[in-house]
């Protein structure tokens, strides 16, 4: 009479999350094929992640997609791109594992879209805002390739230091 | 600031001055105290990494593309550091039918509103369904994001059995966008209690009550003859005979006096028995509720639709003499038996440990019995030592029906032989004179009984 409730996740997060994943790894692509390498495996682990409500295998395929950005940004794809295509691979993992999450704590049944949509809008307006404050640096010191390593290395180190100090004391 | 202002202009106490105090009490509409828990999600946890990836990826390339990329760590492990687990004021209301009949479906809806000020990107709630109930379509869980005053409405259905039941506070759980921490707070509501009590039968319901009666006018037609509607016998003119009950047709065929008598309709004396013993405690599966609690909803319809009808109802149960309504009739027995029905431990039971487990013999309720009353048996039967009961109960004079529900299965091989050896018992009470009625678990209580009537008057 009373059916157990249904913990696999949730169906709007499953959805946009592999729709955002092949978009990055198609992004990617185009721009640079061999990337195909790393995100299409990532796909699929993120796919299988979300089948089977395995949270471990989302974050691999999440760290695979980000990869592929990386990889691309190694190659002749542009810095648009590859900030664009790591943003869409954050996104993408962010969404799963909130599905993920999501349908352990309500279940699949539930009616959780509203939820899911305004905790994604979060994740994209940080994603993106992340992505166009690295190109503004970016082209705004389009100079010499020496001096740009240093000054962002230098940023991204600074950044790095107080992102770990920030996270530690909070994280109970 | 906002909480301060809120706080000094409706006079409250503040509820939840420090947002990350884990021991903030919040004493909600119900005066009932809870506590919220505040605790880290560790869903962002390691996101850092990702800016080593872009460092190492970087300066293995000699590129700045993955340098930048790696900012996405530095930035989400700032986001997920900064996100905090907002307040929240929620009010939860429920709505459903009134009192509904056991076995109804219930459809709850829920509305949750946000009565703070801050608005709740990410509420999550799992509604407490009163333990007893079971749902039956829909979820009772739920997660939306909530803007100040918003209002979210959602509804599952449950199965509504005999009883009051409570709604528990809803658990819910708040996040802010990040998701990297989150309250846990329970929200009650000033639900009331689903209430549900059975109804009478049908008045069509022809409950077929054998002919042992009280002197007391009734609807029970007897073998007596006297004043009534249907025909039963003619017999010799007595003087004192009202003249309307010559039979005036004999008069002027041979010339001599007769009477018409007609057939008598008494009142039935009938005693409800329930079957409370522990071995009565059976059920098809695990969800569904017991024979008890089954032969309980059969026996308050019966007693409804047979008060209704004129005759004297009491109540006894199977095993002891304490739980004892002499037949009676009239508005405040009607009551004294709803009381009965609501209060008493034995016929409310909740779980096995309720019932009797050393049953008395029916000896001693033989001496309780007016000796004109018949007997209505509620029992599951399965066991041997009830049937027994049953056929020393009718062999003293009180005529029995048995009104069985049935909770065997055909699932296993084991519950087939119970089934069987359930056939075989009814079997046993039939061959002994006992009228029975076997009740299937989906099927309403009339169902059975005219399924039963049509055997007894074929």
């Amino acid at each position: 009479m009373s059916p157990a409730v249904d913990r696999r996740p949730t169906r709007p997060g499953t959805v946009i999350s592999l729709a955002v994943a092949v978009l990055a790894a198609t992004l990617l692509g185009v721009s640079m094929a061999p990337s195909i390498g790393l995100s299409l495996p990532g796909i699929v682990l993120l796919g299988a992640g979300l089948r089977y409500g395995c949270e471990r295998l989302v974050t691999g395929g999440g760290l695979a997609l980000f990869a592929g950005a990386l990889v691309a940004g190694i190659g002749a794809a542009g810095v648009g791109t590859v900030l664009i295509g790591g943003a869409l691979s954050v996104v993408s993992w962010d969404i799963a594992v909130n599905a993920i999450e999501l349908g352990e704590q309500v279940g699949r049944e539930a009616e959780t879209r509203s939820a899911e949509l305004s905790h994604a809008a979060g994740t994209v307006s940080v994603a993106f805002g992340t992505a166009v404050v690295a190109y503004a640096l970016y082209a705004g010191v389009d100079g010499g390739r020496p001096i740009v390593s240093v000054v962002l290395l230098t940023v991204a180190a600074v950044l790095l230091a107080s992102a770990l100090r920030l996270e530690s004391p909070s994280s109970t | 600031m906002s909480e301060q202002r809120r706080a000094e202009t409706t006079g409250e106490p503040e509820p939840n001055a420090e947002p990350d105090d884990a021991d903030g009490a919040t004493v909600d509409s119900a005066g009932r105290l809870h506590e919220d828990v505040l605790r880290r999600t560790g869903r962002w946890t390691g996101v850092s990494a990702l800016a080593l990836f872009g460092v190492a990826f970087g300066v293995f390339s000699q590129n700045p593309a993955p340098f930048l990329a790696g900012v996405f760590g530095v930035t989400f492990a700032a986001y997920a550091g900064a996100g905090r687990a907002p307040d929240a004021h929620l009010d939860i209301e429920r709505e459903f039918e009134d009192r509904p009949d056991p076995g109804e479906e219930v459809e709850v809806t829920v509305a949750l509103e946000n009565g703070g000020e801050s608005s709740l990107p990410d509420v999550r709630i799992v509604d407490g369904v009163p333990g007893q109930l079971h749902v039956a379509a829909g979820t009772p869980r739920h997660a939306a994001s909530l803007d100040p005053g918003e209002r979210v409405t959602f509804s599952y259905t449950v199965v509504a059995e005999r009883g009051t039941h409570e709604f528990e506070p809803a658990q819910v759980l708040v996040r802010g966008f990040s998701g990297a921490a989150e309250r846990e707070t329970r929200v009650a509501g000033e639900s009331e209690p689903l209430v549900c009590t059975p109804g009478s039968l049908p008045p069509s319901t022809n409950l077929s009550l054998q002919p042992l009666t009280t002197p007391y006018a009734g609807r029970v037609e007897t073998d007596i003859g006297g004043d009534g509607l249907e025909f039963y016998a003619t017999r010799e003119y007595q003087p004192g005979d009202p003249l309307s009950r010559v039979d005036w047709n004999t008069r002027a065929r041979t010339g001599e006096l007769s009477t018409l008598e007609f057939r008598e309709e008494r009142a039935a004396s009938v005693v409800l028995l329930i079957d409370v013993r522990t071995e009565a405690w059976c059920r098809p599966d695990e969800s569904a509720t017991s024979a008890v609690e089954r032969s309980v909803e059969g026996a308050m319809q019966a007693f409804s639709s047979l008060i209704d009808a004129g005759d004297r109802v009491g109540i006894a149960a199977l095993g002891t003499t304490e739980c004892w309504l002499p037949p009676g009739s009239g508005g405040d027995h009607r009551t004294r038996a709803r009381e009965m029905f609501r209060t008493e431990p034995l016929l409310s039971p909740d779980s096995v440990d309720d019932l009797i487990e050393r049953p008395i013999s029916v000896a001693a309720l033989r001496h309780q019995l007016p000796s004109h009353a018949q007997i209505i048996l509620f029992s599951p039967l399965v066991d041997d030592l009830v049937v027994e009961q049953a056929k020393l109960l009718d062999a003293s004079g009180h005529l029995l029906t048995a009104v069985s529900p049935n909770p065997t299965t055909t699932a296993t091989t084991g519950e087939s032989v119970a089934r069987m050896e359930r056939d075989l018992r009814m079997a046993d009470l039939r061959r002994s004179g006992l009228r029975v009625v076997d009740w299937n678990w989906e099927e309403p209580l009339v169902t059975a009984i005219s399924r039963a009537g049509a055997r007894w008057s074929a």
